[in-house]
């Protein structure tokens, strides 16, 4: 990298360097990884979508195919069902899509088929002569059965990589299975050890956001980025790939599902509290910090995480709640880990913190040198000037809806940074353009295709 | 980062903003990071003839992947609360209390719709009628608002509550409807479809002998992702690696080893 690195970077400190290098002012200027990358999507929901947007974000050229006139099902999934981002497509102006579309679909183009007419499946042959990675998320071998799956793009283009994604994978026992972020997580196994136990009042508690669909799109991606070195770089070959989303969950239960494999003990929740380490929880602190403000969900009381795990960080803990007989009766990391010690010092903690907001739990713990961070909600992380500067949160002027705010892929990279150019398009936005440039279809074509309900 | 103020139950049902069980935070971050180093080599490669800084963060990989919370924020200053086992966006969409467990259902739209009720029908036709005949509840833009789903869920809730979670499964699955229970991990690692695709393997290690992991979720036809060892002791690998790649010489590594240095 040092040759890389001009005399004016080298004498910069290494804060000032990664302001300069990774300046998300000038991520436009730079060129995207994925450039010439042609990458199309028969996605729908949030595990394909999102896999195909992360390979978008980074620079390829995404194409999005959905049904024709209502798109896919999540431009109609949104809280109170309100439909915030206008027009559904130029055909219905007076329909919108929810946000549940949101945060999946960035800087694709979008092309609408209704694969059950012979005329989509030969589209659908002719964009894949000319693509380099398939996103699918239908029912595992439908794609096939049509005659537009791996094998058969493959006999045109040997160089395909081909990413199906879904619930259960394409074989075995219960490949038939229908799936659903949540069902990945409660199936997968995360489900069962998040939340509070029955003693505390609690049940197994989902992760509020759809997190086995963004979180195994960008496994996927991954994957598929992979696979793209190893074919330029190394074979020349293209790629089958499977990613099962119950599979991705019990990849990184690894820890209990070995406590499991050699003890035979079966992981339970254990709520805000962590098994392993002690202190490293979260603490209700008695006084909300906006007790004045009309929106329920900032009159509730605040949370502070704090880590104070370390036999010396205990200490200081302790001293700082005025309780330092805890300190002498837990001197040790293993003698206050179990869940007896456990459930006897946080309740001493959150005494201590009735009387504070989160905000001065935060303080006080940051002036004892103690890790610690205050339970925030999504307003108060848009509020941080942080994430903006940094460019992982950002106000774009998108070209159809105006300004929206909106996450960037958080992988930082100094010389071909991801962007968001547009958050999403409208149903069928770039048929002409997909249609003329790919298929080489004339405009009376498309019209014939569109008024036939092709497209 | 509006993740664990988002996990949990209300207040209004006893909950508390919650952790989740596992270091979700760490385990999304380190797949953007291992993304972007990826594409840096892609980049490399491919035409840049050169490498890069790639960072990353656990809180913005976190919050890359939080949905709409961003965008519904920006839009009217709306704050993304908590809703339990339930799904603000969809109903049915959730995870509810059975007799042996907790069970999820899945479906929102029409078609769904009815065949999850045609399913808790065979058993208890007055729910299904109590439903389907409600005229508030017929269409899926009627179906979201916070006492419609407290009325669906407490009238699925009448069916689950004398059902384990294999029953309710099993009436579930032939209407082809999404469900599934809450799986506990000892059940995870003895379900028949997973150990027949080698979701779970027992990795003989070395060091540590046999271990039941989660195999690699990377399923490829030409390169399929696999697990070699668990880990290493502390520098097991010294000898190697100083060797051939620092080209050190049997002196030399006495000598740093002497010196505490490896």
């Amino acid at each position: 990298m040092t040759a890389a690195v001009s005399k004016n970077l080298k004498d910069m400190t290494f804060e000032d360097f990664c302001r300069t290098v990774f300046d998300t002012t000038k991520r436009f200027e730079k060129p995207e990884t994925l450039k010439g990358v042609r990458v199309v999507s028969t996605t729908q929901y949030i595990l394909g979508p999102s896999c195909a947007c992360y390979l978008a974000e980074l620079g390829a050229e995404t194409i999005k195919v959905e049904l024709p006139k209502r798109g896919e099902p999540m431009r109609h999934t949104t809280p109170f069902n309100e439909p915030f981002l206008y027009p559904l497509s130029r055909w219905m102006p007076d329909k919108g899509t929810g946000l549940g579309f949101f945060g999946a679909n960035a800087n694709e183009y979008f092309l609408s088929l209704d694969f059950h007419k012979p005329e989509a499946i030969q589209i659908m042959k002719r964009l894949a002569a000319k693509t380099d990675v398939f996103c699918e998320n239908y029912r595992a071998g439908t794609f096939d059965r049509w005659g537009i799956g791996y094998r058969q793009h493959a006999q045109v283009n040997p160089r395909t990589i081909y990413q199906w994604m879904g619930g259960f994978g394409g074989w075995g026992p219960g490949r038939n299975r229908a799936s659903y972020d949540i069902l990945g997580q409660a199936q997968g196994g995360c489900f069962s050890i998040t939340g509070w136990h029955k003693e505390y009042g609690g049940m197994p508690s989902k992760q509020t956001i759809w997190i086995m669909d963004y979180w195994g799109g960008a496994i996927s991606a991954f994957n598929i980025i992979a696979c793209l070195y190893w074919r330029d770089n190394v074979s020349n070959k293209g790629n089958f790939l499977e990613y099962s989303q119950v599979h991705g969950a019990q990849r990184h239960l690894t820890d209990f599902i070995s406590l499991y494999g050699k003890t035979g003990v079966v992981a339970q929740r254990f709520g805000n509290w962590e098994p392993l380490l002690c202190v490293h929880g979260i603490l209700k602190c008695g006084k909300s910090s906006y007790p004045n403000s009309k929106n329920p969900q900032e009159q509730e009381v605040g949370f502070c995480f704090v880590s104070a795990y370390k036999d010396e960080d205990f200490v200081n803990l302790c001293n700082l709640i005025n309780r330092p007989d805890l300190a002498k009766k837990y001197p040790t990391h293993s003698d206050r880990v179990g869940a007896d010690a456990q459930s006897a010092i946080y309740p001493e903690l959150e005494k201590w913190a009735a009387d504070k907001t989160k905000e001065q739990a935060w303080e006080e713990f940051k002036k004892a040198g103690l890790v610690s961070q205050p339970v925030w909600n999504s307003k108060e992380v848009s509020a941080q000037e942080h994430y903006h500067l940094r460019g992982s949160l950002a106000w774009i002027d998108d070209p159809t809806f105006g300004d929206v705010q909106t996450q960037v892929l958080p992988a930082l990279m100094s010389e071909t940074p991801p962007r968001v150019r547009w958050v999403f398009k409208p149903v069928g936005a770039d048929n002409e353009y997909v249609l003329a440039k790919l298929c080489g279809y004339s405009g009376s074509h498309i019209a014939e295709l569109e008024q036939k309900e092709i497209i | 980062m509006g993740f664990i103020h988002g996990t949990g139950a209300p207040v209004a049902f006893g909950g508390t903003p919650t952790r989740s069980g596992w270091w979700l935070a760490d385990q999304v971050g380190g797949t953007f990071a291992a993304m972007g180093a990826m594409a840096a080599l892609f980049a490399r490669e491919k035409f840049l003839g050169k490498g890069q800084f790639v960072e990353c963060t656990a809180a913005e990989g976190v919050m890359r992947i939080i949905d709409y919370n961003w965008g519904w924020h920006g839009m009217d200053g709306s704050v993304r609360p908590r809703y339990g086992n339930w799904d603000l966006a969809i109903n049915i969409y959730a995870v509810n209390p059975c007799a042996d467990g907790q069970i999820m259902v899945g479906g929102g739209h029409d078609r769904l719709w009815f065949r999850i009720w045609r399913a808790v029908g065979k058993d208890r036709p007055e729910l299904e009628q109590h439903i389907c005949e409600d005229p508030k509840l017929r269409v899926v833009t009627d179906r979201l608002p916070h006492y419609m789903q407290v009325e669906t869920y407490t009238t699925m809730c009448d069916w689950t509550k004398d059902k384990t979670r294999a029953q309710c499964e099993k009436s579930l699955q032939e209407e082809e409807v999404a469900s599934g229970g809450v799986s506990f991990l000892d059940e995870v690692c003895e379900f028949p479809h997973y150990k027949y695709r080698g979701h779970l393997e027992i990795c003989d290690d070395t060091n540590y002998g046999k271990v039941l992991i989660g195999a690699s979720s990377f399923i490829g036809m030409n390169t399929p992702g696999r697990i070699k060892w668990i880990g290493r002791t502390v520098g097991q690998d010294n000898e190697d690696v100083y060797r051939r790649l620092a080209g050190l010489d049997r002196e030399r590594l006495k000598a740093l080893r002497k010196g505490g240095v490896i």
